[in-house]
């Protein structure tokens, strides 16, 4: 039939639904409780769609209809569906985004890097911090941190250091630096080069742009170099940051002066783009009586000089006037160079805008406050100032800032005695240098430009920092900067300059209850120079964290981000229709965060109750482990009987995660502190077992953080994607080991290599190689011939392996995605408790399609029929097997299909059974081999045959010292080289050890039962060569000659690519080695 | 005395409440002290529950004489009086004239006079004949056919035509289909179906097993609440008799048609009486409506084609079969044929339950036979179709009981309960009690439903508080329409159905607690001020004494008066004062 949609005739299947033909159409309409596994659930209410004379309706339940005219985005559809946004977000209780994040004006990523140390990956916190800071040395000291006021640990107590956190990485991580974009060939001139400007330069150059900037000081930091005196950030720290923005190419020139150098045109007409990070620069006089005595000084120009090194010498006398954070350096600096110093202020403590701490500490070094006084008049006599006259003010009623106004007091002036007075009563902006460009001004003097883009009046001129907003925080400055980089990356590249808006939701009214009462942990104080020691020079007085404090200070963090914030379709549809979180405003039930699973979080406050993990759950996995319980807004998922997840039949296979749509169901990382971060994911395949399912290894710049199915719409067992978790760092071997005495020592790749060698050499030709079923064929290959060169015959699996003598057609036995084609599936044997899942939801597809299951000796859900396994033996043993009940089954179907796991069953019943098939032209077989690579190794001549009389053993990846066939041997032997990823049976028995990669780090084919899979490292590693590497130089030092010394040509020579399907019925099972153990009894000791 | 043929006492849920039972005993040992072998029957509710318990005598010639508000203690006086005297007590005597002569009763013709227990009794009033009957001469078209033109509708608040129902599941292929009888009767205040199953089981039953025939099912449940453990237990009772009678089971009456009844009894969820979540009950799953279609009559119980009908409905089936689908739409109006059971409830005289004929006005059922307002208080409303139906104000009393009519007035026809409001309700309060029940029963699917419903009432109970804003109503009535136009299921369909009639004929008295921050009707507790009329006060100083925030002191004069501040608004003053010097006052204070 034909309908029409969004203006486009379609093409529409008889009984399709709107949103099925839409996705086909690859017309986008939101749904958040549709999935295309699942049957219509028609709750969410976001689906909807208008139909002419139906008026809006719900696409995923709406079959079409001949003729039928629909619209995706009319308005009265996107009314109805922002309202079930809005509603579900007015009950929605979590943060997209952490109040840290929140609140810093440069959108630092806090809770990543400080979770990120918290797990010790100090280096990659660092580059979380750079994302958004481009001197983090420096912020990490000087910073008002708006982030720790926004901390929810603050409701319990005081909150998680998060400045001190970026000060402790940037000084960890000294010798890193920052990447470039690619080339553009565009340039940029910034002029000033404080934070705004170095800020936009910084992440220009990420962009891939040229940058220069231009700054009027003979050095670049503006009033981080100028401003802030050295003991609270050191000159060298802003140099050597300096030092990174140089030496990622941006060029630095100062000692030009715009409106005198150079003008803006001038730069518009050399650059592609201008940058204005101009500061506020200009001071403000107080318009008093003897003001333009010269010993009446700005505060700022004393800053500046004693900043370029010059140590002028003060009167004994000095008074400070003003309340700012200036002030307080001004004081603090004259008391370093040896004056009393008084503050005059004239409203009140609680009303100074100077930071609490700044004050604390002016106190403690000496500095005298006196509140409520108003200077009147500067008294001179002649040459000198002899004080200042002032009045006592008391509070009146607010004024404009809300504070209540300072009136003075009638009669009670008084006279401080002062010699020298310096003035702090705010910065201005000074924009004369940009007379008669054509830039639109504010009324004092502020650049008008666009908060969000700095974009100015001029279509090639942005501005940010000061001089836009005024006298502000630094971080101000670096956000705007940052901003206006981005503005200006997408201006150059022909994009919309604007920044799109994005949703995020937020907790309001956070308690102390709700953030789970934390154990008490309160910050860990940095050490501090005395007062009076730090008064007598100009060095940093207070000191960072070490390693275990950061770690200590990072753990306190509530982690209050989403995981799922990149990834949330509550959020991204909220985003795309501009819905807001408090239209239906109303009491959100506070769920509790539920961690008792090993594996798999639950933040129950963010379930939208779309019903996709329950019934993912049951009609997907076959599982059935969770359910709706409750009632009205009280509904939510649940085991049933509301027992603890981990109590119910969940198999941890982690499906409902990826079901999920929201941030209410997530799985754990390898981190023990979760951090929402984006990860790269690498498709490659898991070879845990002979399925070898399409998987994603997900990783944070190369390092492993967790694996999710490929497609997103398979499903995992829990060893092939948590499994990798539970091996823990502490487990692997990084480096190479070589025994000496009982125990082993670390080891350098050379000496291991050639005492390795040596010891192989000298055991020529009785030698045994071990290899295991997870090695890939280029292993298998590299393994193999090692072993003809030291003449140790064919290598062999860890174990006693066995493989059937029938060989069928090629044809006839077909790779796993051959059960679609089949009209009856007969499943034989029980299933290994890890594929469990994964065959149980391929099954269940094919159930849906209207495939028949019959199952001997295993409960397969939605099976047609269960028969015992007996049963199947009667049927094998049967002359006539066409009277047996199974026989009539297989005579009424086209294309029947037996099913097996070469791990579960018998060799004498895998022989009758290919007999068996083997003797009907439409019957076929599809099997599970034992392990990942069983095929590809049986191939490459790996046989089950144990050399007995072997005095060296060569074990790759293989753990013969862990079984049976192989530990009555382990006395017999005199050498035992091993490869292992982590330490096992036989590592603990080795002479030398060479770590090995894991298969996630490693490249190389393995032939399953989806046959021929190429292997891509998804992550980095721990190691710096992958396996293949480590064995050809094994060879290499062995002079085992030619050896194909690239991967392509080791590829070649291993020749294991199919051609042929799954090739015969000739695999041979192995038990998986060191990794597979080491995997399964953690699972085991998890209840999984 | 020899002219008494039969003792009747009303043994319903109702009766039973009201002290029945022991009046039955009463009666019982009185008879036999007399040795008198006078029948007594257990029989159902005849519908006038405000009399309860009733004892009717019944002569040979039918004339009934009906005492209500029985006790024990009157029994003795009954049966020396009337029973051996022949004298009727007059004192004790109910009239039935107004409440019963005005009904016409088809549902209820055996109720309240049979012995519900009794298949004999039931048969003796032409019970099963229709069934017999149809099988020896009707076609399963033939009775789909003559309940199309009978007219019968869904009483069970859909008012789809029962007829199509059928003929849509007897289209269906597939040798498996299943009849099922909807007794998931959850309307606070609506107590039709009880009443029936309790009063006639066997009626029900019937109407079972002649849709079962007309639609080709083997198979009927009867899906009934647990809470209505005397239902259950007198259909399982009328079940054995009519499987031993014949009528049910395999061949029934030899006719080669085999159906057999099995009791579902349910848990309770209001939402259950939706016919797809009650199919996911009865299948043992969490009782959930899903998307429509496939319709039940396509895919219902099992995912076989499955006919629901409500209780009434049924009910009214082996009537028709045996009087004619003629006869049956003799009465009514237009499209709505037949009669309606009602519950009357609320602030009515007559509180109970009667059967009309469709088309009778609002006004006709609540002052004709209701008797009119307790206390002849004005009406202000009645809130028709349970607490997903509408408020209909006493302007429109004229508006007939007829599916399209009442539809117009934003109220539905339900299921049939009828709850009468008079002057002292508070519309917003009411909308918000019955709001607050539906997004309570809200089976939390649909985001609509489940959230939608509970910020409606967030606003309803800030409004009821004092606190809402001229904005919140048009917020309220703007949600209120999505909600109704987008949730999935007719729970969530018709739950703002009390808002939004509330706010369309009662939109002063919103516009009272939103601007005014006055309840006119003195309900809305924050609203309230509780003040001491210093004339009328004697000073005992007993709302001193019974004051629990101690809000009531020696105030300027001689008099007590009641801070604001520290009153709860808990109205106990109001109570005690002898003299009525405690008057309630709402709205703004006017500053002199």
């Amino acid at each position: 039939m034909r309908v029409r949609i969004n203006g486009n005739e379609v093409q529409a299947r008889d009984g399709e639904m709107i949103l099925d033909l839409a996705r086909r159409e690859n017309i986008d309409i939101p749904a958040l409780c549709a999935e295309e596994r699942l049957d219509p659930f028609d709750s969410c209410g976001v689906c909807v769609v208008e139909v002419e004379g139906k008026g809006v309706v719900k696409s995923c339940s709406t079959p079409v209809e001949d003729n039928m005219v629909i619209l995706t985005k009319s308005p009265a559809a996107e009314e109805v569906r922002k309202a079930a946004l809005e509603l579900l977000l007015s009950n929605h209780w979590g943060d997209c985004v952490a109040p840290c994040r929140m609140a810093c004006p440069a959108s630092t990523d806090c809770q990543a890097y400080v979770s990120l140390a918290a797990n010790g990956r100090f280096l990659d916190g660092l580059k979380i911090v750079y994302q958004n800071i481009p001197l983090p040395a420096s912020f990490g000291r000087i910073c008002p941190a708006p982030c720790e006021d926004a901390c929810r640990r603050e409701i319990a107590e005081e909150p998680v250091q998060i400045r001190h956190m970026k000060r402790f990485l940037a000084d960890q991580g000294l010798d890193y630096l920052p990447p470039v974009g690619a080339p553009t060939g565009k340039h940029v001139a910034i002029v000033g080069g404080g934070p705004a400007g170095l800020s936009a330069a910084f992440y220009l150059r990420q962009h891939g742009h040229d940058a220069t900037i231009f700054d009027a000081m003979p050095a670049m930091g503006g009033m981080l170099r100028y401003g802030i005196p050295e003991y609270r950030l050191p000159q060298s720290v802003i140099d050597r940051e300096l030092d990174v923005l140089r030496r990622m190419g941006i060029t630095f020139r100062n000692g030009v002066r715009l409106g005198e150098d150079v003008s803006c045109s001038q730069l518009e007409g050399e650059f592609d783009a201008v940058f204005l990070g101009l500061g506020a620069w200009g001071v403000r006089g107080m318009g008093l009586p003897g003001e333009d005595h010269s010993a009446v000084i700005q505060g700022t120009d004393f800053l500046r000089r004693v900043n370029e090194g010059e140590r002028p010498t003060l009167p004994e006398h000095v008074v400070i006037i003003g309340g700012g954070n200036t002030a307080m350096d001004a004081a603090r600096c004259a008391r370093r160079l040896g004056s009393d110093v008084t503050v005059a202020y004239r409203r009140t403590v609680d009303q100074m805008p100077a930071l609490e701490h700044e004050v604390v500490e002016a106190e403690d070094e000496g500095v005298v406050f006196q509140y409520l006084t108003q200077p009147v008049e500067f008294l001179a006599d002649g040459e000198a100032l002899q004080g200042i006259r002032c009045v006592k003010m008391e509070l009146g009623e607010p004024d404009a800032s809300g504070r209540r106004r300072p009136v003075p007091v009638e009669g009670s002036e008084f006279v401080i005695e002062a010699q020298a007075a310096l003035l702090a009563v705010g910065q201005t902006i000074d924009t004369s240098c940009l007379k008669g460009e054509q830039l639109e001004l504010a009324r004092n003097g502020a650049i008008l430009a666009d908060e969000a883009t700095g974009r100015t009046a001029r279509d090639k001129v942005f501005a940010g920092g000061d001089v836009v907003t005024g006298p502000a925080i630094a971080v101000d400055a670096v956000g705007a900067g940052h901003r206006a980089a981005d503005a200006i990356n997408r201006f150059l590249r022909g994009e919309t300059i604007e920044v799109p808006f994005v949703y995020s939701h937020e907790k309001y009214g956070v308690t102390r209850d709700d953030i789970g009462n934390p154990a008490t942990s309160p910050r860990i104080r940095t050490a501090a120079r005395n007062a009076t020691d730090r008064i007598n020079d100009f060095a940093e007085y207070e000191s960072g964290l070490d390693d275990e404090e950061a770690v200590a200070a990072a753990q306190r963090c509530l982690e209050c981000g989403c995981m799922a914030f990149d990834s949330c379709a509550l959020r991204d549809y909220s985003t795309a229709i501009k819905a807001e979180q408090t239209t239906y405003e109303g009491d959100v039930p506070r769920r509790k965060r539920d961690e008792r699973h090993p594996f798999i979080i639950r933040k129950v406050g963010k379930c939208i109750a779309c019903g996709r993990c329950v019934r993912v759950c049951a009609d997907v996995c076959g599982v059935s482990a969770i359910d709706f319980s409750g009632r009205g807004i009280e509904t939510e998922v649940q085991v049933p009987f509301n027992r603890a997840w981990q109590d119910s039949t969940c198999v941890s296979c982690g499906a409902c995660v990826d079901a999920c749509p929201t941030g209410a169901l997530y799985d754990r990382t390898v981190l023990e502190k979760q951090v929402p971060l984006e990860l790269e994911g690498i498709s490659t395949t898991c070879v845990l077992c002979g399925l070898g399912c399409e998987i994603e290894v997900q990783s944070l710049d190369g390092a492993y953080m967790r694996t999710t199915p490929a497609d997103g719409s398979s499903v995992l067992c829990a060893r092939g994607r948590y499994g990798w978790h539970t091996l823990g760092s502490e487990k692997r071997i990084t480096t190479p080991l070589i025994r000496s005495g009982s125990a082993l020592r670390e080891a350098s790749w050379r000496e291991a290599l050639h005492e390795a060698g040596k010891r192989l050499r000298d055991a020529k030709g009785s030698v045994a190689a071990f290899g295991t079923g997870l090695l890939t064929c280029e292993e298998g290959w590299l393994v193999a011939r090692i072993a003809k060169g030291l003449g140790a015959g064919a290598p062999v699996f860890d174990v006693n392996a066995w493989r059937a003598q029938t060989e069928i057609a090629e044809e006839r036995i077909l790779p796993i995605e051959g059960l679609s084609e089949a009209d009856l599936i007969v499943m034989i044997g029980p299933r290994s408790s890890h594929s469990k899942v994964v065959l149980d939801s391929l099954l269940l597809q094919e159930i849906a399609r209207g495939a028949h299951v019959i199952s001997y000796g295993a409960d397969i859900p939605r099976a047609t029929a269960e028969r015992g396994i007996s049963e199947f033996g009667e049927f094998l043993s049967t002359a006539h097997q066409g009277q047996t009940l199974l026989g009539q089954d297989l005579t009424a179907a086209k294309r029947p299909v037996f099913l097996l796991e070469e791990s579960e069953v018998s060799r004498n019943v895998l022989e009758e059974i290919a007999e068996t098939v083997a003797q009907n032209p439409t019957w076929s077989l599809v099997f599970v081999p034992a392990t990942a690579n069983a095929i590809g190794l049986r191939r490459l001549g790996f046989s089950e045959q144990l050399r007995t009389s072997a005095k060296a053993w060569l074990a790759v990846g293989a753990d013969p010292a862990a079984m049976v066939a192989g530990r009555q041997h382990l006395l017999n032997i005199d050498t035992l080289v091993a490869l292992s990823p982590v330490r096992s049976a036989t590592t603990q028995r080795a002479d030398v050890v060479f770590p090995m990669a894991l298969p996630y780090e490693t490249r190389g084919h393995v032939i399953g039962a989806r046959g021929p899979k190429m292997l891509t490292p998804g992550a980095r590693g721990l190691l710096e060569e992958e396996t293949w590497e480590v064995l050809l130089r094994l060879a290499g030092e062995l002079k085992i000659e030619p050896l194909p010394w690239h991967f392509d040509a080791l590829s070649e020579a291993a020749k294991c690519e199919d051609r042929s399907g799954l090739g015969g019925l000739t695999s041979a099972g192995a038990t998986p080695a060191s990794i597979t153990v080491n995997i399964d009894a953690r699972l085991h000791s998890l209840g999984i | 005395m020899s002219d008494i043929r039969e003792i009747r006492v009303g043994l319903a849920t109702c009766g039973i409440a009201a002290g029945a039972q022991r009046v039955y005993e009463a009666l019982a040992s009185s008879l036999k002290e007399s040795g008198l072998d006078i029948p007594i029957r257990r029989v159902g509710c005849v519908g006038m529950c405000y009399s309860e318990p009733l004892v009717d005598v019944v002569m040979a010639n039918d004339a009934v004489t009906t005492y209500g508000n029985v006790t024990p203690e009157d029994v003795p006086r009954v049966v020396t009086e009337h029973v051996i005297g022949g004298q009727i007590v007059e004192g004790l005597c109910v009239s039935t004239e107004s409440f019963l002569s005005r009904q016409v009763r088809i549902v209820l013709e055996n109720c309240g006079r049979i012995d519900p227990e009794s298949i004999d009794a039931y048969r003796e009033q032409g019970g099963y004949a229709g069934l017999e009957n149809m099988l020896a001469q009707m076609s399963p078209q033939d009775v789909i056919e003559m309940m199309t033109s009978s007219g019968l509708r869904g009483r069970g608040g859909g008012g789809f035509p029962t007829g199509l129902k059928w003929s849509l599941t007897e289209r269906e292929p597939g040798a498996e289909k299943y009849m099922i009888c909807n007794a998931d009767e959850g309307d606070p205040g609506a107590f039709m179906d009880r009443s029936v199953l309790e009063g006639d089981p066997h009626r029900v039953l019937e109407g079972m097993a002649i849709a079962a025939y007309a639609i080709g099912a083997a198979h009927g449940i009867v899906y009934v609440r647990a809470e209505y453990p005397l239902a259950i237990a007198r259909l399982e009772r009328a079940i054995l008799d009519a499987r031993a009678a014949g009528f049910l089971g395999e061949d029934i009456l030899g006719s080669n048609f085999s159906f057999d009844i099995k009791i579902k009894a349910g848990a309770g969820a209001f939402v259950c009486g939706e016919e797809t979540a009650l199919i996911a009950s009865i299948e043992g799953r969490r009782g959930t409506p899903r998307r429509r279609p496939p319709y039940p009559s396509q895919s219902g119980l099992w995912e076989k084609p499955t006919c629901i009908n409500n209780v009434e409905t049924l009910a009214n089936v082996p009537w028709i079969i045996r009087h004619s689908a003629e006869a049956f739409a003799a009465y009514g109006v237009g499209k709505s044929r037949g009669t309606k059971v009602f519950a009357l409830a609320g602030k009515i005289k007559h509180s109970g339950l009667i059967e009309v004929p469709m088309g009778m006005s609002i006004g006709e059922i609540v002052f004709d036979i209701g008797g009119g307002i307790l206390d002849d208080r004005p009406l202000k409303a009645v809130q028709m179709g349970g607490p997903s139906g509408g408020c209909i104000p006493a302007e429109l009393a004229d508006t007939p009981v007829d599916y399209e009519e009442l539809k117009k007035t934003g109220a539905i026809v339900g299921s049939g309960g009828m709850i009468v409001l008079d002057d002292s309700t508070c519309m917003v309060d009411i909308a918000r009690f019955f709001l607050d029940f539906t997004q309570k029963e809200s089976c939390g699917k649909c985001t609509f439903c489940r959230i939608g419903t509970k910020r409606m009432l967030e606003t309803l109970t800030k409004i009821c508080d004092g606190e809402g804003s001229p904005e919140d109503l048009d917020a309220l009535v703007d949600l209120g329409e999505k909600v109704k136009a987008n949730s999935l299921c007719g729970l969530g369909q018709t739950a703002p159905n009390p808002v939004l009639t509330t706010a369309r004929y009662f939109r002063d008295e919103y516009n009272a607690h939103l601007v005014d921050k006055a309840c006119p009707a003195k309900v809305c507790k924050s609203l309230l001020r509780f003040e001491i009329d210093p004339a009328t006060c004697k000073d005992c100083k007993l709302c001193v004494k019974d004051c629990p925030t101690g809000a009531i002191t020696q105030g300027d004069g001689k008099y007590q008066s009641i801070d604001p501040e520290t009153c709860v608004q808990c109205g106990r003053c109001y109570q005690v004062c002898p003299f009525g010097a405690i008057a309630i006052e709402t709205g703004k204070v006017n500053v002199t």
